[in-house]
C-alpha cells in the first residue's frame, strides 16, 4: 500500500517538476511549482517525519511561493508568447544537468554504502516531535543558534535592501 | 522504493540545475534553486531512514532556514533591479563585466 | 706604495667618468675635465721622480693545475723610462688638447677626456706591468680607446669607416696573441716574464709557434707590412689623438714588450729573421709612400710606420736596447711634429700640402720648431734622432748585412726626401710677410718642450744611458759624415730642384701604390665581410631578439584580453561553471576511488 503511494507520488512530483520548467508562463511555473513542494511533502508524511512534511507546507508553500506571487504581481511582465523565448542556452544546460543525474545516480547506486543502506530502509518508525526537540536541544543547539543567527542576519538585509527604495529613483 | 525515491529526488534536483542555468526570468531561476533545494531534501530523508537516529529532521531544518533566507534576499534583489533596468532578464545583471 | 700607483693611475678614468654625468652649462667648471686628469698625471709622474725604490706587486689572478696566473706589476728602471716618456708627452698632450677641444661642442668634451684618460692609464700600466697577462688586458685597452678616439667626431661616416677598421684590424691581432699567451702557459706553465726569460735560457722548450702568434700580434698593433692600412686611416681622429697614440705609444707598446721578453725570443733565430725581414720593408716602402703622399698628416703616419721597422729591424739583429732608444727619441720628435701639424692644419682649415704652401715664417718660434723637428725627422747629426738611427745603421753594417743596409740607405734617402718636402712646402721664406697671429700659450708650451727634447741628441742620450746600457757599438768619424753628406745633398738637391723631382717622380706614383697591395685586400674584406656581418647581425638583433622579447607582453596582454572574457559579470555563467566543477569532482571520486568500483563490480 505505502509502496504503491510512494511511487504515485514521485511519479506526480516529477510531472509537475517538468511541468514548472517547460511551462512559457510564469504564473503557471510558479504554481506548479507549489504543486510539486506539496506533493513532496506528501512524500515526507508517507515516509514517517510528520513534522517536517508539515513544516513544508506551512515555510515553503505558505512562505516562499506566497512571496513569489508577489513578487510577479509587483512586477508585471507576466508571460512570455512561445516557450523558447524562457530559455538561454538550453542545450548546454540540458547536458549539464544530464550529466549531474547520470554522474550521482551512478555513483550512489554502484557503491556498496547504499546498496547497505536500502536493505535497513524501513519506514515504519515514525517519528515524535519529542524527539525531535530533545535531540536538538540537546545534540545540535549549535546549529539552532547558527539558523537563528542566519534568520536575523536576512532580516537586517532585507531591511537594508529595502531602505534604499528613494534614493535610486 | 529506496532506489526510486533516489532517484525521483536526483531527477527533481537535476530538473531545478536545467532551470537554474537555462532560464532568463530571473524568478524561474530562483524557483530552479528550490526545486534544486528540495530534491535534496527528499534524498536526505530517504537516507537518513536507513539509519536509527532522527539525524535527518535537524539537516533538513537547517537546509530549510538556509533556503528561505537566501530566496528573502534574492527576491529583494530581484525586485530592487526590476526597478532600476526596468527588466526581468538574467543578464542586466552584469555590471562586473570587464570588456 | 706600488698599489697605491696603479689606483691612482687609474682614478682619472672614474672622475671623468663621474663628471660627465654632470651638466655643465649652469655650473660653466667643463675645465674640470681637463684639470683632472693633468693633475693627477703630473702627480704620477712626480712620484715616479722622486721615489727610488718601489717594490713590485703581484697580484694572485687564477690557478689553473698548479700553475698560477699572478699579475705582476715591476717597477725598475728599465720599465720606469718607458712610463716618465709617456707621462711626459701625455701630460703635454692634455694641456695641448684642453685648447684644441674648445673648438667641439660641449657634450663631446667628457668623453674625449674619459678615453683619453682610458688610454694613458692603460699605456702607464702596460709599462710597468711584468707578465704577460696583464700585458695583454691593458692591450686590448689600448686598441679600444684608440677605437673610440679616432671615431671622435662621429658624425663623420668616414671617420667611422676608418676607426672600425683599425679596431677589426688590431683585435684581429689580438687573436693572435691570446693564442700566443694561451700556448705559452700550457707548455711554460707560468707567464710571468722573468721566470719564461730564466727558463728559455735553460731548457729546450718548443715556444717558437706562441712566440710567432705573439709577434703577428705585435705586428698588426703596430702597423707592419701586412697590416698597415689602419695607421693612415687613422689620422682621421683629432690630431692630439693621432699624437699621442698613433706616433709615441701605442703603436710603440709591441716594441716595449719584444724588449722584455728578449731572452725569449732570441733562442729562435727564424722570429729574429721575420722580424728584420718585415722592419726592413716596412722601413723602406713607408718612406717611399710618404713621400708620395699629398696630406701632412698621412706624410707623418707612414713616417711612423717606417721608423717603427726601424725599431723592429734593430730587436731582429739582436740589439734590443737600441731598438729601446730609438723609440725613446722617435716619440718626442714626432708627437712634436704631430701636434705641430695640428696647429697647422688648425689655421688653414685644411692639410693637403699644397693648400699649405708657405704658411710659416722663418724667423717665428714656429718656424724654429719646425726646423728642430724635421731636421730631427731625417737624422741630422745632434738632434735627437739621429744618434738611435745612426746606431742601428752602423750595426747592421758591422753584423755583415750589407744587402739590407742598402735598402736601408735608400730609406735614409727617401726619409730626407719627405722631411725636406714637409720643410720646405711650410716655410715662406720671404721675410717680407707679415707673421701669423699670436698663437696661445697652451699650443706653444708643448711644443716648446718637446722642441728642447728632440734638439740635444747628448741630452737624450745620457738620460738613457742612465736607466740602459747602451752596448758599444762600433762607429767612426767617416761613417757618420758619409751618412750626414748624404743627408744634406738630398735636402739640398730637393730645394734646388723642388719641381723636377716632383714631377718625374711623379710618374712612378703608380708604383708606390702597388707596393701596398694589401690595402685593397683589407678593403674589400671590410666592404663585402664585415658589412654584411654588421647588417645581419643588426637584422638579428632588431627583429629576432627584440622581437622575442616583445613578443612575450604581447602574448600576454592577449590571454589576459581573453581571460577578461571570462568574467562577464553573469552570475548565471558562475553558477553553469560551479555546477560543472561539481560534476567533474563527482566524476574524480568515482574514478579515482577503489572501493566504489569494487563495490560496482561485485
Amino acid at each position: 500500500m505505502i509502496e504503491v503511494l510512494i511511487y504515485l507520488f514521485c511519479l506526480l512530483s516529477i510531472g509537475t517538476a517538468l511541468t514548472t520548467c517547460l511551462s512559457s508562463k510564469i504564473i503557471r511555473s510558479t504554481f506548479f511549482f507549489g504543486i510539486t513542494l506539496f506533493l513532496i511533502a506528501f512524500i515526507f508524511i508517507v515516509v514517517g517525519s510528520n513534522l517536517l512534511g508539515v513544516v513544508q507546507i506551512l515555510l515553503y508553500t505558505g512562505g516562499t511561493l506566497i512571496l513569489f506571487l508577489f513578487s510577479i504581481f509587483l512586477t508585471g511582465d507576466w508571460d512570455y508568447n512561445n516557450l523558447g523565448e524562457t530559455f538561454h542556452k538550453p542545450v548546454s544546460s540540458v547536458l549539464i544537468a544530464f550529466f549531474f543525474f547520470l554522474t550521482t545516480s551512478y555513483l550512489i547506486t554502484t557503491s556498496e554504502i547504499f546498496i547497505k543502506l536500502e536493505d535497513k530502509f524501513n519506514i515504519n518508525k515514525i517519528v515524535s516531535t519529542q524527539d525531535i526537540s530533545v535531540s536538538l536541544f540537546n545534540d545540535w543547539i549549535f546549529i539552532l543558534e547558527l539558523s537563528s543567527i542566519l534568520l536575523l542576519a536576512t532580516i537586517v538585509g532585507c531591511l537594508t535592501l529595502l531602505k534604499f527604495r528613494k534614493e535610486i529613483d | 522504493m529506496f532506489m526510486s525515491l533516489i532517484y525521483t529526488s536526483l531527477f527533481i534536483s537535476s530538473i531545478g540545475i536545467f532551470m537554474l542555468l537555462s532560464k532568463k526570468h530571473i524568478l524561474s531561476i530562483l524557483i530552479g534553486i528550490e526545486l534544486f533545494l528540495n530534491g535534496i531534501n527528499l534524498f536526505f530523508i530517504t537516507i537518513c531512514k536507513s539509519f536509527s537516529d532522527d539525524i535527518a529532521n535537524i539537516f533538513i531544518l537547517f537546509i530549510l532556514v538556509i533556503t528561505a533566507c537566501e530566496v528573502a534576499i534574492g527576491l529583494a534583489i530581484f525586485l530592487l533591479n526590476q526597478r532600476i533596468n526596468k527588466t526581468i532578464d538574467i543578464n542586466s545583471l552584469d555590471r562586473l563585466r570587464d570588456n | 706604495m706600488n698599489k697605491s700607483i696603479i689606483i691612482l693611475s687609474l682614478l682619472p678614468i672614474f672622475i671623468t667618468y663621474l663628471i660627465s654625468f654632470f651638466n655643465f652649462k649652469k655650473l660653466e667648471l667643463e675645465t674640470l675635465n681637463y684639470i683632472v686628469p693633468t693633475i693627477i698625471y703630473s702627480s704620477l709622474l712626480f712620484i715616479l721622480f722622486s721615489i727610488p725604490n718601489i717594490n713590485s706587486l703581484s697580484i694572485p689572478f687564477l690557478t689553473i693545475n698548479g700553475n698560477d696566473i699572478n699579475l705582476i706589476f715591476d717597477y725598475i728602471d728599465k720599465n720606469l723610462l718607458m712610463s716618465k716618456v709617456v707621462l711626459i708627452i701625455s701630460t703635454l698632450v692634455l694641456i695641448y688638447s684642453s685648447k684644441f677641444i674648445e673648438g667641439e661642442e660641449r657634450r663631446s668634451h667628457s668623453r674625449y677626456f674619459l678615453f683619453l684618460s682610458v688610454f694613458i692609464s692603460s699605456m702607464f700600466i702596460f709599462t710597468i706591468s711584468s707578465d704577460l697577462f696583464s700585458s695583454f688586458i691593458f692591450w686590448e685597452l689600448l686598441g679600444l680607446s684608440s677605437y673610440f678616439l679616432i671615431g671622435f667626431w662621429n658624425k663623420d661616416s668616414e671617420a667611422i669607416k676608418s676607426s672600425t677598421i683599425a679596431f677589426w684590424i688590431t683585435r684581429f691581432g689580438d687573436l693572435f696573441f691570446l693564442a700566443g699567451i694561451i700556448l705559452i702557459f700550457t707548455t711554460a706553465g707560468t707567464l710571468d716574464i722573468n721566470n719564461l726569460n730564466q727558463i728559455a735560457s735553460n731548457s729546450n722548450l718548443d715556444i717558437k709557434f706562441p712566440l710567432l702568434f705573439i709577434v703577428i700580434g705585435i705586428f698588426s698593433k703596430s702597423a707592419q707590412f701586412p697590416f698597415n692600412i689602419w695607421l693612415p686611416k687613422a689620422m682621421k681622429g683629432p690630431t692630439p689623438v693621432s699624437s699621442l697614440i698613433h706616433s709615441a705609444t701605442m703603436v710603440v707598446a709591441g716594441v716595449l714588450l719584444l724588449f722584455k721578453i728578449y731572452p725569449l725570443i732570441s733562442t729562435s733565430i727564424g722570429l729574429l729573421n721575420l722580424l728584420t725581414t718585415i722592419g726592413i720593408i716596412s722601413s723602406f716602402i713607408g718612406a717611399i709612400a710618404a713621400f708620395y703622399e699629398e696630406d701632412l698628416k698621412k706624410i707623418l703616419a707612414y713616417s711612423t710606420i717606417s721608423h717603427i721597422g726601424l725599431m723592429f729591424l734593430a730587436i731582429g739583429i739582436s740589439k734590443p736596447d737600441l731598438a729601446y732608444f730609438h723609440m725613446f727619441s722617435h716619440s718626442f720628435f714626432k708627437s712634436l711634429l704631430f701636434l705641430f701639424a695640428g696647429i697647422v692644419i688648425m689655421l688653414n682649415g685644411t692639410s693637403k700640402l699644397e693648400n699649405l704652401d708657405s704658411s710659416i715664417k722663418l724667423k717665428s718660434t714656429m718656424g724654429a720648431i719646425l726646423i728642430i723637428a724635421c731636421c730631427s725627422l731625417s737624422s741630422i747629426y745632434f738632434f735627437t734622432g739621429s744618434f738611435s738611427k745612426e746606431y742601428i745603421i752602423f750595426s747592421m753594417i758591422d753584423d755583415g748585412l750589407y744587402i739590407e743596409g742598402l735598402i736601408i740607405l735608400f730609406g735614409v734617402i727617401f726619409t730626407s726626401l719627405y722631411s725636406a718636402k714637409i720643410l720646405f712646402t711650410l716655410i715662406d721664406f720671404n721675410p717680407k710677410n707679415e707673421s701669423l697671429d699670436k698663437i696661445d700659450l697652451k699650443f706653444i708650451g708643448p711644443l716648446l718642450i718637446l722642441a728642447i727634447l728632440s734638439l740635444s741628441g747628448p741630452l737624450t742620450m745620457s738620460i738613457f744611458n742612465k736607466s740602459i746600457e747602451i752596448t758599444k757599438v762600433p762607429h767612426s768619424i767617416l761613417w757618420i759624415l758619409a751618412l750626414q753628406i748624404l743627408t744634406f745633398s738630398t735636402f739640398y738637391i730637393y730645394l734646388k730642384t723642388k719641381d723636377i723631382i716632383n714631377e718625374k717622380l711623379y710618374n712612378f706614383r703608380s708604383l708606390s701604390d702597388s707596393l701596398f697591395v694589401t690595402d685593397k685586400i683589407y678593403l674589400e674584406i671590410y666592404d663585402k665581410v664585415f658589412k654584411s656581418t654588421s647588417i645581419f647581425i643588426a637584422w638579428f638583433d632588431r627583429n629576432i631578439l627584440d622581437g622575442l622579447i616583445n613578443f612575450i607582453p604581447f602574448r600576454i596582454i592577449y590571454t589576459s584580453k581573453k581571460l577578461m572574457g571570462l568574467q562577464n559579470g553573469q552570475a548565471k555563467l558562475y553558477a553553469v561553471r560551479s555546477i560543472i566543477f561539481f560534476i567533474l569532482l563527482i566524476l574524480l571520486i568515482i574514478v579515482t576511488s577503489d572501493e566504489l568500483i569494487i563495490g560496482a563490480l561485485k
